[in-house]
């Protein structure tokens, strides 16, 4: 079976920067249905390998090598291709859900609006499917938030809002950027149930990424450890934790266990 | 030994079109010196106007606070000025408290010589001295905020908030924006402050998992008030109120 996802000498380098390259040689590939997380610290080039999966790129960067999803190569597809697959296949959800919205047009009209750009034409059914979907993804009251602005919710509210974005056409991929990283802790547990959820339910694959060693453990069965742009570890996340390869790895795991069990 | 901290009946009140909000409700602590006492809540629970209210950063509704002894709220002028030099603070943020035209080394000397503590000459080795201790080098001090990572810009802020030579650091969700490794390290270098200068930590954060290795007590927020407070291991072991079981169950572990 080919796989959901596959990357092949994924390579990315500042379009302009004499020589500045942010990912060297990354390949790996994930199955339908698999949750996997990338493990990197800030600068690792874990976002830019998230944002390359949809081919989002900036101008400023170029990509060169494959990134294949459901058998169509991404990086030289069109933006109409592109824009074709994501949000309906393929969706992203990042870390600052503020940044994200719209602060003029009510929630809800804002995820509807997902809907009407993949085909559907009655605006009525799309913010009902959008009103469902918010409920689903746990936003508590979701009839009457819907009609609010962003700015009127808690930050924790806003994230399921994208959440809600991103999985209204129940894509088969979500890649998730520090989804959880600005939220309290109690709302980022919920945050990882619903993920757990819909990825338990549906069989949605989850591309996770984050610089938090727990926060992947607790979602994905398998990490791959991002290090100054290139792959330097893939491995089950039990093996990853009980023996990690990699001198970063071992200082994660060992900044972990310390942090875990103090002394 | 009297605390250095004394927090009695704390009220901090904002008031906006929507009425009156009680950010910090009728709070009352003690902060012991040399301990760390880690303040826990999620975020509106007060926690960060609490910290500001011990600095007189924001005006205080009623109440009192005490440091070594005296009344914080009363100080005025030089009494006040040199409560400043004495209580510091560092926020989570050093990309908001760095000014990024400075130069670090201008940057770290700066409350020297506000406070006039020592000749230009000895201003000049101080910085340098304090850039090593928080781990960068001396020749950093010619260089702006922005040629740093997020983690040596926080170890900037240390050295700023060290330079006067204070007794008592709030430090404000001071870890939370770095990365896990690098929060690690920089919760190592707290530590070693600590033990080296005779510190007292008010360390404010939103997150347990952040607090369990550095704090001696933890106080948890909830609502503008204090709703659980006991010594580290004690309340990871046999947490009381709802929100410290919720905030405990919420920490995503690892199961090893």
């Amino acid at each position: 079976m080919t796989p959901l996802l596959s990357v092949e000498a994924l390579r990315v380098d500042v379009a302009r920067g004499a020589g500045v390259r942010i990912l060297e040689d990354v390949s790996f590939s994930l199955s339908s249905g698999e949750a996997v997380g990338v493990l990197g610290a800030s600068g690792s080039g874990k976002t830019t390998l998230a944002l390359a999966m949809l081919g989002l790129l900036p101008p400023t960067l170029v990509a060169r090598g494959s990134v294949h999803f459901e058998g169509h190569e991404v990086l030289s597809a069109s933006r109409g291709a592109r824009r074709a697959v994501r949000g309906r296949r393929c969706s992203i959800v990042f870390q600052e859900p503020l940044t994200a919205l719209n602060p003029r047009m009510r929630v809800v009209d804002q995820v509807a609006e997902v809907a009407l750009a993949h085909g559907e034409r009655d605006g009525r059914r799309a913010r009902d499917a959008a009103v469902q979907m918010m409920e689903r993804v746990g936003l508590a009251n979701a009839a009457a938030q819907a009609a609010r602005l962003p700015h009127e919710l808690s930050g924790g509210e806003r994230q399921r809002v994208l959440l809600a974005m991103a999985l209204l056409l129940e894509p088969a991929l979500l890649i998730a950027d520090e989804p959880t990283s600005a939220l309290d802790v109690t709302v980022q547990a919920q945050v990882l149930q619903v993920l757990r959820a819909q990825q338990r339910e549906r069989g949605m694959s989850l591309l996770m990424v984050s610089h938090d060693l727990g926060v992947l453990a607790v979602l994905c069965s398998r990490v791959l450890v991002l290090h100054e742009g290139r792959l330097v570890e893939d491995a089950p996340t039990r093996q990853l934790l009980e023996t990690p390869a990699h001198p970063f790895t071992r200082a994660i795991v060992a900044a972990v266990r310390r942090m875990e069990r103090p002394a | 030994m009297t605390p250095l901290l004394e927090l009695r009946d704390l009220v901090v009140a904002y008031r906006s079109a929507a009425g009156v909000t009680h950010a910090v409700d009728q709070v009352s602590l003690d902060v012991a010196r040399g301990e760390t006492l880690a303040l826990v809540g999620e975020s509106g629970s007060g926690k960060t106007s609490l910290g500001r209210a011990v600095l007189r950063l924001v005006p205080t509704t009623s109440g009192t606070v005490r440091f070594d002894g005296s009344d914080v709220l009363a100080l005025r002028e030089d009494a006040l000025r040199a409560f400043r030099r004495r209580a510091q603070v560092v926020f989570q943020d050093p990309n908001a408290s760095l000014d990024p035209r400075m130069r670090v080394g201008d940057i770290v000397r700066e409350g020297i010589e506000i406070h006039a503590l020592a000749s230009p000459e000895q201003a000049e080795l101080r910085v340098a001295r304090l850039l090593e201790e928080v781990g960068l080098t001396p020749s950093d001090a010619s260089r702006h905020p922005h040629e740093f990572s997020g983690g040596e810009r926080q170890r900037i802020a240390i050295a700023r908030a060290l330079a006067v030579e204070p007794e008592f650091l709030v430090l404000d969700e001071a870890v939370s924006a770095l990365d896990l490794l690098v929060r690690a390290q920089v919760l190592d270098l707290l530590a070693r402050l600590q033990a080296a200068r005779g510190l007292t930590y008010l360390f404010i954060a939103h997150d347990l998992a952040v607090v369990e290795r550095i704090a001696t007590r933890v106080a948890v927020m909830h609502q503008g008030r204090v709703v659980e407070c006991a010594p580290t291991a004690e309340l990871f072991r046999a947490p009381q109120a709802p929100v410290t079981q919720a905030l405990l169950a919420a920490i995503p572990r690892i199961d090893w």
